[in-house]
């Protein structure tokens, strides 16, 4: 994998969180309501409203406010929230962790979850565990993971009582009570994921399986163990990993939801706070950081992909 | 009061009234001291927090109201009682004097005294504090420290709602030194009462702490603590509640309150309110120019339905701007016909009116529940007479922008909250040409002449009467269709008790204790 490659995703990837400031910024701005208004209440005269548009200098040119917006992030500035006395940076820095921590736990456990049913899937075509496998990715993709985490919660906290109703703790003030608060909001966001990873890897592995190199190294004498994950999977991977990264973007649509639901403090809901109260820096902030993640982890897997299959980066 | 998300099942009010209790709680149970309340709301707290002389946000000053007092408060039945003031005289129209409690002490250790009631008055009207609230107590001219524990108050012309915003929900005293000491910094720092409980902390998006205050004037809180989470969705806290890790939902919406009826561990708390629910006409734009139009769409309104269908009988059919809740001011008017449901008289105004069935009229309404289903069943009903209608629909904030903002509307609806000490807080502020809630643009000479008349007339009697006539009018002249009262509804686990009512804004968990 060259330096060169690694430059040009690089290069697109800043491209790309350029191009997003733009949609971000106008997205925000020319969507009705007003950061003014929500603060003030009912109960504002328009002259109160029109002040304090002044002062959060909401009357500048859109354009003038963009590059005002710019400017500063580039400096890592992303300004001041509105309504909460807080640094942008600030909030985010509270938050961020947990949601990272929350699409972790469901990305580790959609590929534990995923890999071996679709392995087991793929060599076993058209047998019952097959067909079972296949039924559960459908479920799995068609349930709306709000519901089904209404469901989780519902089973084994108020009916079983195993599990925590909702909220969150610390990984550094108590381990166990993170992970048993976490349990339940990460299966609601990762068996999504799961059924688009086992589909994805399922269906790549057997077209795979079914290649002429394939057939030579079985022919050879190979171990079928050999075949499976030496020839096979290193080539059928490439999908997985691609949709994999691409479905980053997914999980952390789905935080929002999920931390909604289980009352988890993550950027998510600070989002959603934010854009109901038209919080213009930090829904921009927010969604910055969404963007970031999202092109980070395309950046990654592009040079996952290269390093799985040196060919890719040579194109 | 800001209308926010769940503004109508705000707070309290009325005569107690206990919907569904599962069993028949022991009188002689005496309460007892110890253990943390664990609440859940589902909004976060208007920034910025708990100054509450900075915000009119109802859940705001509901927490705010565990820490706070005021010099007097609200009892169930809308009767001002002492809190801070012992007690307090009216030597004339103009005047008011108040007599402080003694040896009463800030969350600070400072003490309450006659210059810090000053301070907190003067803060609310000078205009740089930007209060919501300045306009209610911009009457005070003068503020006399007499001595250490008695104030008096000047009043440019006579003001008889002033006491009401004196209350303990609304008014908030908070420490002087905290105040000039803390500004500028976190709002939770200066958020220094002397109410029963005090601010430990308060994580945005998570929660909300408040200890014991031991040194509090009154009876000491019997609960060590109490513990605000803040949770979005209500399904959620409805799980909890039931598993028990959560003992009070407060503001708990209509449909998990009738689930919680059926459940011996919770229970149901329910109170009339003087909010009510409206569908307002702007009076500018055709077709409701036509006072005709006004009153056949009220007349096409089925209230019954909607307080069984949208508020599974937590509401009750309005029928104009005092609810059976406000006992003290109440009257009988329901020998008015355009504030009932009469599809059969409507239709005929509408065509006595000659209604343009032909055009398309716009009707604004928003997502958050009730309101989008109380808007849904308008515009079915409006639907009915015969009217093509074209339905808005966006969030709150995108809908005040032009319902609140700019009057840029024909016809939407909304709710009315005031705290609900005095009627003027709600008329006032709706009905009285160019005032703030006045989003009808809705102009009546003699509606304003009897709503000014009742400001400074001091005698409860006439101002009765004052109202009532105001009421009349404004049933008859249709600005507003009045549609329900929504209840106030509390749901909480069995083992909680103490709870009481007062007024909408108060937060009266203070008093609760655990068993």
């Amino acid at each position: 994998m060259g330096v060169l490659y690694l430059a040009k995703r690089l290069g697109w990837m800043l491209f790309i969180l350029f191009g997003s400031t733009v949609v971000i910024f106008l997205v925000i701005h020319v969507i009705p309501g007003d950061p003014a208004r929500a603060m003030l209440g009912p109960q504002g005269t328009p002259e109160a409203v029109e002040t304090l548009r002044r002062e959060l200098g909401l009357n500048d040119p859109l354009w003038q406010q963009y590059l005002i917006w710019v400017g500063r992030a580039l400096t890592g500035n992303l300004g001041h929230s509105i309504l909460l006395s807080k640094s942008v940076l600030e909030l985010l820095g509270e938050r961020v962790t947990t949601t990272l921590l929350l699409s972790l736990y469901a990305l580790i456990l959609a590929v534990l979850i995923a890999l071996p049913i679709s392995v087991m899937s793929a060599t076993r075509r058209n047998t019952i565990g097959d067909h079972v496998g296949r039924l559960v990715v459908l479920i799995g993709l068609a349930m709306p993971s709000f519901w089904f985490g209404l469901m989780l919660m519902l089973l084994f906290s108020v009916r079983l009582g195993w599990l925590p109703v909702f909220g969150y703790v610390s990984p550094l003030d108590d381990l166990g009570q993170h992970f048993s608060h976490m349990v339940l909001p990460a299966v609601a966001l990762g068996s999504g994921y799961a059924a688009m990873i086992m589909e994805t890897t399922r269906n790549s592995l057997v077209d795979v399986l079914n290649q002429d190199y394939i057939r030579t190294a079985r022919a050879g004498g190979l171990a079928e163990r050999l075949v499976l994950w030496k020839y096979a999977m290193r080539n059928a991977l490439i999908p997985t990993v691609t949709v994999i990264g691409i479905q980053i973007g997914y999980l952390m649509s789905g935080a929002i939801v999920i931390e909604n639901l289980f009352a988890i403090p993550g950027i998510g809901r600070l989002m959603v706070n934010a854009v109901l109260s038209r919080d213009y820096p930090v829904v921009q902030g927010t969604m910055l950081t969404v963007v970031f993640v999202f092109a980070f982890a395309n950046l990654c897997v592009d040079l996952l992909c290269a390093a799985i299959d040196p060919r890719t980066a040579r194109e | 009061m800001t209308l926010t998300r769940r503004t109508f099942v705000g707070a309290a009010g009325g005569t107690v009234m206990l919907a569904g209790l599962p069993k028949v709680r022991a009188a002689d149970e005496t309460p007892r001291r110890g253990g943390v309340l664990r609440a859940a709301t589902s909004e976060e707290p208007f920034a910025p927090a708990f100054d509450v002389h900075k915000v009119d946000s109802l859940l705001t000053t509901r927490i705010g109201y565990l820490a706070y007092n005021g010099l007097v408060n609200v009892n169930e039945r809308r009767e001002i009682e002492p809190d801070l003031a012992e007690s307090w005289e009216q030597p004339d129209a103009l005047t008011y004097i108040f007599k402080l409690r003694k040896g009463v002490l800030f969350h600070d250790g400072t003490e309450f005294d006659a210059d810090a009631v000053k301070f907190n008055l003067e803060r609310i009207i000078n205009p740089e504090t930007a209060s919501p609230k300045r306009a209610d107590f911009a009457v005070i001219k003068t503020i006399d420290v007499v001595d250490k524990y008695t104030v008096k108050l000047h009043l440019d012309h006579p003001f008889a709602p002033l006491l009401g915003y004196m209350r303990r929900s609304y008014f908030g005293i908070m420490s002087p030194k905290a105040i000039t000491e803390q500004m500028g910094q976190d709002p939770l720092k200066r958020s220094i009462g002397t109410g029963p409980f005090k601010f430990v902390s308060y994580t945005r998006g998570d929660k909300v702490i408040l200890e014991r205050f031991d040194k509090y004037f009154g009876t000491p809180a019997w609960l060590d603590g109490i513990e605000i989470r803040i949770m979005p969705e209500q399904s959620t806290q409805f799980a909890a509640l039931q598993t028990g890790s959560l003992d009070y939902m407060i503001q708990t919406s209509p449909s998990f309150a009738e689930q919680m009826k059926y459940n011996p561990d919770l229970q149901v708390l329910s109170a009339p309110s003087t909010i009510w629910d409206f569908l307002a006409f702007n009076v500018m734009r055709a077709p409701f120019t036509d006072k005709r139009v006004r009153q056949a769409f009220s007349m096409a309104l089925d209230r019954e339905a909607m307080a069984k269908g949208v508020y599974r009988g937590y509401a009750k059919a309005a029928q104009g701007a005092l609810s059976s809740g406000f006992s003290p001011y109440f009257r009988d008017n329901g020998d008015i016909p355009f504030q009932t449901y009469d599809p059969d008289r409507a239709k005929a105004l509408l065509k006595e009116a000659d209604f343009p069935f032909q055009s398309e009229l716009r009707f604004d309404t928003f997502t958050e529940r009730p309101w989008g289903q109380i808007g849904d069943a308008i515009a079915d009903q409006i639907s009915a007479l015969g009217v093509k209608l074209r339905i808005e629909k966006p969030d709150f904030n995108t809908f005040a922008q032009y319902f609140y903002g700019t009057k840029e509307y024909w016809f939407g609806n909304s709710s009315m909250t005031g705290g609900g000490a005095d009627p003027d807080e709600l008329m006032y502020k709706q009905f009285v040409t160019g005032e703030v809630y006045n989003i009808n643009n809705y102009t009546n000479p003699e509606v304003d002449k009897l709503l000014k008349d009742a400001r400074t007339e001091n005698d409860v009697e006439k101002r009765v009467d004052l109202y009532n006539k105001a009421n009349r009018m404004l049933m008859e002249e249709c600005c507003v269709a009045f549609l329900v009262y929504p209840d106030l509804v509390e749901g909480m686990r069995a083992n909680v008790h103490g709870y009481r009512f007062r007024d909408e804004s108060a937060g009266t968990f203070d008093e609760c204790w655990l068993s």
